[in-house]
């Protein structure tokens, strides 16, 4: 389905992500959000918090890429960049081939995009105003759009309302007279209004209680399907993010270090970061209670002043000489790795992986169909071998 | 022997505007010397009100009107504040879901666990600094002499959590209760203080009410678990138990609606439908029927607890007749 990087070789830095025949239809490259902290006695900008730094990906249409990592890693960021509520400090973001930065000198055109591009909130509740009610909320982006007359729009919400699984009898009411899940559909109604097709969706079920949240994630897959929409997840529960997403992206301080298929990126992480995610997330069977998990040490670092090399490398526990100095590249995993490893790291390798160089045969893995890209050389071939 | 906690017939009530509302519902369990016991349910089910009643901190507007809280024999709804204040934070602690408003602002955190050290084991300045900084090397804080002269806004989320820790921890507590401790936490920190209170528990034998809804958490950390839904407890059993073989469908449903991530790509979550009452005084009968899948007619009237076997209890006539018919009952 996917080429590799090495085949279609368009990236900038050789980091592009999926290449396919047709557009995808979000494509993002090297972008960069810098906010600038100020200081000292006459305020002047003392520093940059690299809140996203270089990072590309594209979605195919119809698919989700989930955006995972911790607080303070730039994944809401890149969120909000992509439907235009912030402007990027570097980089390009195409929407079905459209440079976005082109798009907004022009604003009448900048106004038909956005009504493709919608976002669902984290807090159904700051995002709604309470001094309206539902039938407002929904009806005001319809008209200014011009996606309903006066005399059609009524319908339109009815229909939206059902669509989402209220009552067609909330319209009367404000934000405050309903629950939280209600609430999140009422968000997830007003992004449908405007007939989007890409969504991004900010941690939409972590304010919610686990019931509801199966009733939310369970309406934007059928809505995604329904309506053939692309999504961008973004969220911190790993489990919903597993079960939503086609495709997945691991952020630590403002880089993608992992990225590939949902079930490549669960089942063979192969980033160091992604394996301790991973091995964090308590398990639901006491039975595992027991089982001696490596915990990372330590805490997210600053993104004012990220660690040179690799900026996992303080918390990496197969960290080397060379991580410390060199920001690794995406690199595809699979046959390559394995070879590359050896000629760039060399015995460092050998140590991590506990392991010796007649073994190398063994470290190959078939290639794979669809792409999964890690930005660590070490583990690269680390898992590469686990495979094996 | 007596356990170490036993509350009966617990139950608070909340005056509001409009007359007041039961959120606490008679409720009756028990926590043994160094067991973790999870009490588990969604928001507003009461497992929060059900530790701030044992704790004494509810507040203006609640007020215990039945039951008894008995810690180590003492009915703890029977003492006055002053009495209170020498088993709290010294026998009894409780650590909170969000650590920056559970920390005073304007002192810094040294200054706060000294002072109850200083309090409740009547020592000087000098060794309850000393103390303090033992503490916090014990909860994993990197250069505790330094983190103790800092202010709490400047630590970082997992450091808040663990001074919270520490001060639970720094007069020998024999009963934790963490009311939602990492939900504010990111994932590998919340695994690095799961993993701290577990050690600590089995190192001090101390016992443990672990306040949660992430299932997960339950299963690694608790030896039983109650379940609890609008105000009342609807299932208690040893972990074990309680996921092998849910009797309530309310327990069922809610291990049913996690998605994890060893899930593959094809499982569908069940969802269950409708959402929690929210005045569940009215409801005679049993308050999950509305939006269970297993209703019958006699769910419509009130439901007691049914014990199906050694410390595994349920809400639910039928799933206990159900039980019953294939032989169980005793």
């Amino acid at each position: 389905m996917y080429r590799g990087v090495s085949e279609s070789g368009t990236g900038r830095k050789g980091t592009v992500i999926v290449e396919k025949e047709n557009i995808p239809l979000i494509r993002v490259e090297d972008l960069k959000k810098y906010y600038s902290v100020k200081g000292g006695i006459i305020t002047h900008t003392t520093g940059y918090v690299k809140a996203v730094d270089g990072v590309s990906f594209s979605v195919m249409r119809g698919q989700t890429l989930g955006l995972v990592g911790e607080s303070g890693c730039g994944k809401s960021t890149i969120g909000r960049q992509l439907v235009g509520l912030e402007t990027p400090t570097e980089g390009k973001i195409y929407y079905d081939g459209a440079d976005l930065s082109l798009l907004q000198k022009d604003r009448k055109q900048m106004r038909e995009v956005r009504t493709k591009l919608q976002m669902i909130f984290q807090d159904p509740y700051s995002s709604l105003n309470p001094r309206k009610h539902i039938y407002e909320i929904l009806a005001q982006p319809m008209l200014y759009h011009k996606i309903a007359r006066k005399d059609t729009v009524e319908k339109e919400i009815l229909r939206l309302l059902d669509m989402v699984g209220l009552p067609r009898t909330v319209l009367g009411r404000y934000p405050h007279e309903f629950s939280g899940g209600q609430r999140q559909r009422i968000g997830i109604a007003r992004a449908l209004s405007l007939n989007p097709e890409f969504i991004v969706c900010d941690e939409p079920v972590s304010a919610l209680d686990v019931s509801i949240q199966a009733q939310i994630l369970n309406l934007l897959k059928e809505l995604q399907k329904e309506l053939g929409l692309t999504l961008l997840f973004v969220g911190h529960g790993l489990g919903a993010v597993n079960y939503v997403s086609d495709q997945i992206a691991v952020m630590y301080l403002g880089k993608i270090v992992e990225y590939g298929d949902a079930g490549e990126i669960f089942n063979h992480p192969v980033h160091p970061y992604t394996q301790a995610l991973l091995e964090a997330v308590p398990i639901p069977d006491p039975r595992e209670k027991g089982r001696e998990r490596s915990l990372l040490q330590g805490e997210i670092g600053s993104s004012t002043c990220p660690p040179e090399g690799c900026r996992f490398h303080p918390r990496c526990p197969y960290a080397t000489k060379q991580c410390r100095q060199e920001v690794p590249e995406m690199q595809e995993i699979g046959q390559t790795v394995g070879k590359d490893l050896v000629k760039t790291v060399g015995s460092n390798v050998v140590q991590a992986a506990a392991l010796d160089s007649s073994k190398a045969g063994e470290r190959t893995r078939t290639v794979q169909k669809s792409t999964h890209l890690a930005a660590c050389p070490v583990t690269g071939f680390h898992g590469a071998r686990q495979e094996a | 022997m007596p356990h170490l906690l036993e509350v009966q017939d617990l139950t608070t009530v909340f005056a509001g505007d409009y007359g007041s509302s039961v959120s606490v519902d008679h409720v009756s369990f028990h926590v043994d010397r160094g067991e973790v016991v999870c009490l588990v349910g969604e928001s507003g089910c009461g497992k929060s009100v059900t530790s701030l009643s044992i704790m004494g901190l509810l507040g203006r507007g609640g007020a215990v009107t039945d039951g008894s809280v008995l810690f180590e024999n003492k009915n703890l709804l029977a003492m006055s504040e002053k009495e209170l204040d020498e088993i709290r934070g010294d026998e009894l602690t409780m650590i909170f879901q969000d650590p920056l408003t559970s920390l005073n602002p304007v002192f810094t955190v040294g200054s706060q666990i000294m002072e109850s050290i200083r309090i409740h084991m009547h020592l000087s300045k000098e060794e309850a600094r000393a103390r303090a900084v033992e503490l916090l090397g014990q909860v994993g804080m990197p250069d505790a002499a330094g983190v103790m002269k800092k202010f709490p806004h400047t630590l970082s989320g997992g450091m808040r959590q663990r001074v919270m820790i520490a001060m639970a921890l720094s007069c020998k507590p024999k009963l934790l209760i963490a009311d939602e401790p990492t939900t504010a936490l990111d994932v590998t920190i919340q695994a690095q203080i799961m993993k701290l209170l577990g050690e600590l528990r089995r190192e001090k034998n101390m016992a443990m009410i672990l306040i949660t809804h992430d299932i997960g958490v339950v299963a690694n950390m608790a030896d039983r678990v109650i379940v609890m839904y609008a105000g009342q407890i609807v299932e208690e059993a040893p972990v074990l138990a309680l996921f092998d073989d849910p009797k309530h469908p309310y327990t069922r449903a809610l291990l049913d609606t996690v998605p994890t991530i060893r899930d593959d790509a094809s499982r569908q979550l069940m969802a269950i439908p409708g959402m929690v009452p929210e005045n569940y005084d009215d409801i005679t009968g049993c308050r999950f029927a509305d939006r269970c899948p297993y209703r019958q007619q006699e769910c419509d009237s009130p439901q007691e607890l049914y014990r199906f076997e050694e410390g595994h209890a349920a809400r639910c006539i039928v799933a206990f007749r159900k039980a019953g018919q294939v032989g169980r009952e005793q």
